[in-house]
């Protein structure tokens, strides 16, 4: 699941945003470095949306949980578990 | 309708009564203007008729007083009537007085007999027009505001008191900062001494809601917490709002001076910042084991309550030292030294003497006529004003970093070089970094999350920081220019990730050189309060960039 995760993420920011995978280091700063913009947040939300069927409310998680690969697949993980639940 | 859609409507209803309060409101205005014409006190009265004689004494006097912040304005006056003598008070009438005929900035139109004048002047003002010679004189006189700076009047017993007390604390903390607990409390004595020494009301004020939003905010119950949060979000924008724009209606309505309780106390915006972010975070249930003790040694870190940076709890407490070496106290003195030697030679001796100096004052010489001011005054008015603001503004986190590592706290940096800036994105990860990580976290983010739109959150966060500054058309219009720059940034941005245009060095060096001058332009808006003279100033420094 994680490895899954991590993998799609990585895909999703190759393909749309032209990163290099070597950059996309699992404990890389997203947004923080400037490697994605302010714009990019929101495209990133409704991929993890679309793809996972997770659900993002505006009080429940900050920016910090997007912020690197390690983050986005925890919160992935995290929701997952507990929408399925 | 979507939640989405209920988001974006939310947020525009907001704007437009923002908007709507922003005009000529007089509870808006920041300061008691008061004229008086000789003894009788005339609100706003700007068009007076006076018999007014220099060998009698009588002249007409503009005296302009102002509480909290000292204004720079300029004092038009059209007069008919004899030759006009304008003189900085009725005391210094005899020695330092400017007579119509010699200034530069006068003028004499012979067929309509009239005077007209652009003078500067900074508050408080105690102005005496005289005419040579007795005769009836029409005066219009208005004041332009220009610039305006806060300034609070502590006593300097109080700063001594302050002062003496980051002399005792810092080798104390030397010596007991392993021991995490004493240390932590001693930090917190200290600041709630110095606050109380200067301002004893606000520190009563600041501790209550501190332990109200300590205990609340972190209690097991999730509704507790919620209802904390909001309220507590709430009523700390309530008295931020509420001290900046209460006194001074209360001052416009009543016409009475209530002094320094009105005045904005010191790092109220920063201690605002730091609460809501705390909040915050609690809602989401991060940082529920923090002790009251660490909380209070967190929101009242002597070092960042003048002015920032603004640290959040998590990443504070990450960087504090695990006992302060004699490096660290080396590095701290240094940084100390570097924002003095900023601040006060290169900012203040140097900087600001060329805008505000007595004589061959750029600042005036921009503002007082920007229609008819050369390319190179408005140009190098708005360079020098950028330059004050970053070097200023930087000295000030260079003070406070220092001071952080002497007490055993690694503050986060604030500038990091924002003038290389390559684009207006970067600029902005450069530029008051805590404040943008700040928006970016707690507001831009959020209203991303609301409105499911990416424009709106960035012209309400641009908006956010410029009206922070300034509740003002000024700022406004800054908010508004800024939020086109970034959308442009982020289009050129994306066009190059697609497009592969040679020439990297030169592209980089025309990035860079393009967001100095963008970022320049905007400081038409910061330098100068009065709109209109703004606007006119943004204009011609775009124009003045063409050669022709």
């Amino acid at each position: 699941m994680t490895d899954h995760t991590a993998e799609a993420v990585i895909e999703y920011l190759e393909q749309s945003r032209g990163i290099p995978r070597a950059s996309l280091t699992n404990d890389a700063p997203l947004f923080t470095s400037g490697l994605l913009d302010s714009i990019d947040i929101l495209n990133l939300i409704m991929f993890l949306e679309t793809k996972f069927g997770v659900v993002v409310s505006p009080l429940e998680v900050s920016l910090e949980h997007f912020d690197t690969i390690a983050s986005i697949t925890a919160l992935v993980r995290e929701r997952g578990r507990r929408d399925g639940a | 309708m979507t939640a989405a859609w209920r988001g974006r409507l939310a947020i525009l209803a907001i704007i437009a009564g923002a908007v709507a309060f922003l005009p000529t409101h007089p509870a808006l205005a920041r300061t008691s203007i008061r004229w008086m014409v000789d003894t009788q006190f005339v609100s706003s009265t700007e068009s007076v008729s006076a018999h007014i004689g220099s060998a009698s004494r009588q002249g007409l006097l503009l005296d302009v007083q102002s509480r909290d912040r000292r204004h720079t304005a300029a004092l038009d006056i059209v007069a008919s009537g004899p030759v006009m003598i304008v003189a900085p008070g009725i005391d210094d009438l005899a020695e330092d007085i400017v007579t119509a005929s010699e200034s530069p900035r006068c003028k004499r139109d012979v067929v309509a007999g009239q005077w007209t004048c652009h003078i500067p002047v900074t508050t408080p003002v105690r102005r005496l027009i005289v005419a040579e010679g007795t005769g009836a004189v029409q005066v219009d006189a208005h004041l332009r505001w220009l610039k305006s700076v806060p300034v609070r009047d502590y006593g300097s017993n109080q700063f001594a008191i302050v002062t003496l007390l980051l002399l005792v604390l810092t080798p104390v903390l030397w010596v007991i900062h392993q021991r995490r607990a004493a240390s932590q409390w001693v930090i917190v004595a200290a600041a709630v001494t110095g606050l109380a020494a200067l301002d004893a009301m606000f520190s009563a004020i600041l501790l209550a809601a501190l332990s109200l939003l300590y205990f609340g905010g972190r209690h097991s119950s999730v509704r507790v917490r919620r209802t904390t949060t909001f309220v507590g979000i709430i009523a700390s924008v309530a008295l931020l709002v509420g001290w900046r724009y209460l006194p001074p209606l209360i001052q416009l309505t009543f016409a009475i001076n209530i002094g320094l309780a009105g005045a904005v106390p010191i790092g109220l915006s920063y201690f605002v910042f730091r609460m809501i972010d705390t909040q915050l975070r609690w809602r989401r249930g991060e940082q529920l084991t923090l002790s009251f003790r660490e909380y209070l040694c967190f929101l009242l870190f002597p070092a960042t309550i003048p002015a920032g940076p603004i640290e959040s709890v998590d990443s504070f407490y990450a960087r504090r030292l695990e006992r302060i070496t004699s490096r660290d106290i080396v590095y701290g003195v240094s940084r100390i030294c570097l924002g003095v030697l900023k601040k006060l030679v290169i900012a203040d001796l140097l900087i600001n003497h060329l805008l505000f100096g007595d004589r061959g004052s750029l600042f005036f010489a921009m503002a007082l006529d920007p229609a008819s001011a050369s390319r190179w005054v408005i140009l190098g008015t708005l360079a020098l004003s950028f330059a004050f603001a970053y070097v200023d503004f930087s000295a000030y986190s260079d003070l406070a970093i220092g001071v952080g590592r002497l007490h055993g706290y690694r503050i986060r940096e604030n500038f990091d070089w924002p003038i290389l800036a390559s684009s207006l994105q970067e600029f902005w990860r450069r530029w008051h970094m805590s404040l943008s990580a700040w928006c970016m976290r707690n507001l831009y983010f959020p209203l991303v999350l609301t409105t499911r739109n990416t424009i709106l959150p960035l012209f309400v966060t641009m908006l956010v920081i410029g009206l922070w500054h300034e509740f003002d058309w000024s700022w406004f219009a800054w908010g508004i220019h800024h939020t086109i720059g970034l959308i442009v940034s982020v289009v050129l941005a994306k066009t190059a990730t697609k497009r592969k245009w040679g020439f990297p060095r030169l592209r980089h060096v025309l990035a860079v050189t393009s967001v100095l001058v963008f970022v320049t332009a905007g400081h038409a808006f910061v330098g100068v309060g009065d709109f209109h003279t703004a606007t006119v100033i943004y204009a011609r420094f775009w124009r003045a960039l063409l050669p022709w």
